[in-house]
């Protein structure tokens, strides 16, 4: 039974990986064609593309792919920063008091979620052109952390529900205030919902394309999912860098998944309360 | 050290949800004067309210009306950490993250004690606990008399006028319950601070309590000594809620200075009339023996304890449990049962108690 089972999960692993191998075939390949047989096994490895990918200067020598890669880990990370500040504020004050308004504005939050983000592109445009955020990175940040604030404070809601209120109630008579309460026992207590929230909004940010391609005019302040769209062309596409260039995003994600990997564990609580 | 009194104190909640109530009233017009430095445990089935009781004292639940005043101030609008009282949680409440050490130092590091006095009154109440080995250790890793421990002193290092404890044992098992409530008794003599103690244990009530306060449906039932309440209980409620085996109950009609019901007849006269309710509690039942003729009880369950035997039956019907010598009767046996007169309780119909 056990050997079935393991079995299954190695047909299952395969099937998953098969695609991805194909990639990485494609981008060790020095050639721009979309030629790959049944075997994903690379017959030549050369890294031709991926020194072409990221070794884009323009006329005058700026290094182009340098400035990209910078746009994205910029915007990505203070998209996630700013959102967590935010939602952490928000979906406290959701989870933990009662006021007028309270529900409307959780619903409200979670109305915005039903809307398709290329119906938000015209008003937002507008409203980024208004505020001078054109062609700039705040703007990219501020666009990106209004929508994944308000899936982040539904998430991050959850979160704090979950928390004993007895904990708080504890340390409120042990003299600490609201806000000190906030630092020293639920933020602790809610890493792992704050890395799951954090990494989603990262993650939103670091994978959005529609939005940074309008938004963003000049090749150097492109991110990282605009560039990678411009090598598949119209016309033609040059596939040899296109999956170096997919392998180079994937990285930076899978790294932050591995780093968080332990945070994302739950059970921090286990010893509040009862047993 | 400070006294308490509740001064008419009513809480109600609102419960929307439930359309034909939606004022739910927890605890009703509360008069209560709590001494300096005395131990009360409040008492009751719950929904009694004596859990809200007594976080209107901590000040994690303010009174809908009615004034609650902790030595002379009064409280009402103070928040829950100016207000000098510790709290010692039925789910312990120990900060997971933090060592036993920070969990217990956590009340003195927001109020900027210096870190020299914060390990010393750390390293004493730990001391007192038996907490020593432990200070190091995270709560996960503690067993639960050991998590107990660690909120025990948690209150106790910052010194406060009055202790609350919200049924501290109830997560405990009985062996340790035991172990532990006979440490509360100790700690107590050395603290000798107010102490308010809510508990749905009548044991814990008894041993524990300098006076207990018998609560129900949020009104005060009885409020007394433990040895008063247990022998002259206000009413029926009081009467069936303290003591094991619980009272044994017959209804009984009052005539030419008897009271007699369905399988009995006691000849017993007093200031009552009509209807009423006879309570007798197992230990003061004889099989056989001496005392007042009651009538027989048909005997169905032999209770052995170890240091008693009981016999669990009915008289006319009605449950009923005695105390009887070991060895007999047998189950299926029907025995002549005979109560001492000072062990009858008696009862109006509104479940008031009439008897002196």
């Amino acid at each position: 039974m056990q050997l079935l089972v393991h079995l299954f999960l190695v047909v299952v692993t395969l099937c998953t990986l098969y695609p991805v191998l194909w990639v990485v075939k494609m981008a060790l390949t020095p050639s721009q064609a979309f030629a790959v047989g049944l075997s994903p096994i690379p017959d030549t490895v050369a890294a031709d593309n991926f020194r072409s990918v990221v070794g884009n200067t323009a006329m005058d020598g700026t290094w182009v792919f340098g400035h990209q890669l910078l746009n994205s880990v910029l915007v990505s990370a203070a998209t996630a920063l700013v959102g967590l500040l935010v939602s952490v504020l928000a979906a406290y004050a959701m989870s933990r008091f009662r006021f007028p308004g309270r529900q409307l504005s959780m619903s409200s939050m979670f109305l915005t979620q039903m809307f398709p983000g290329t119906l938000m592109m015209v008003p937002l445009y507008a409203i980024l052109d208004r505020l001078n955020l054109l062609d700039q990175l705040a703007g990219l940040v501020v666009v990106y952390a209004t929508t994944s604030v308000p899936f982040s404070v539904w998430l991050l809601k959850g979160y704090f529900d979950t928390l004993p209120k007895d904990l708080e109630e504890a340390a409120l008579m042990d003299g600490a205030s609201r806000a000190q309460i906030l630092v020293r026992i639920v933020l602790p207590l809610a890493r792992p919902g704050m890395a799951v929230t954090g990494l989603f909004s990262f993650m939103t940010a670091w994978n959005e394309y529609i939005l940074a391609a309008k938004f963003m005019s000049r090749e150097v302040s492109y991110t990282l999912p605009v560039v990678l769209a411009q090598y598949a062309g119209t016309k033609s596409t040059a596939w040899g860098n296109f999956a170096a260039g997919a392998l180079i995003v994937s990285i930076p994600v899978m790294a932050l998944f591995f780093a968080l990997q332990k945070h994302l564990v739950g059970g921090l609580t286990a010893g509040a309360v009862k047993g | 050290m400070a006294s308490i009194s509740f001064k008419a104190v009513t809480k109600s909640f609102a419960d929307p949800a439930k359309k034909e109530a939606p004022i739910r009233v927890v605890v009703a017009r509360l008069d209560l004067e709590i001494a300096d430095g005395e131990f009360v445990v409040l008492v009751g089935p719950s929904g009694c309210g004596k859990s809200t009781t007594l976080r209107m004292i901590a000040g994690l639940e303010e009174p809908t009306s009615g004034d609650v005043f902790i030595g002379e101030r009064r409280v009402n609008d103070v928040p829950a950490g100016d207000r000098d009282v510790a709290m010692v949680f039925q789910s312990y409440a120990l900060y997971p993250h933090l060592s036993v050490f920070e969990n217990i130092a956590f009340g003195l590091r927001v109020r900027k004690v210096p870190d020299v006095e914060v390990r010393k009154r750390v390293q004493e109440a730990a001391d007192l606990l038996g907490l020593g080995e432990l200070l190091h250790r995270k709560p996960g890793q503690l067993s639960g008399g050991q998590r107990q421990r660690v909120a025990m002193g948690r209150a106790i290092v910052r010194q406060p006028k009055v202790f609350l404890f919200d049924e501290p044992l109830s997560n405990l098992d009985a062996k340790l319950r035991g172990e532990v409530r006979a440490q509360i008794a100790r700690l107590r003599r050395r603290l000798n601070t107010t102490i308010v103690y809510v508990t749905h244990d009548q044991v814990e009530a008894m041993t524990l309590a300098d006076r207990v306060v018998v609560m129900a449906d949020g009104h005060v039932q009885q409020v007394g000594g433990p040895m008063e309440v247990y022998r002259k209980p206000a009413n029926r409620f009081v009467a069936g809620f303290l003591g094991t085996p619980t009272m044994n109950f017959l209804t009984a009609r009052v005539d030419d200075g008897r009271m007699s019901g369905k399988g009995f007849s006691l000849a017993h006269a007093g200031p009552w009339s009509g209807e009423v309710t006879v309570g007798m509690r197992p230990q003061q039942v004889m099989l056989g023996g001496s005392g007042l003729e009651l009538g027989e009880m048909e005997v169905e369950v032999v209770e052995r304890l170890g240091a008693e035997t009981y016999a669990l039956g009915n008289v006319g019907g009605a449950h009923f449990t005695a105390l009887c010598p070991e060895g007999e009767p047998k189950p299926g046996e029907r025995v002549p049962v005979r109560v001492s007169p000072a062990g009858i309780h008696v009862f109006d119909s509104a479940g008031k108690r009439v008897s002196a």
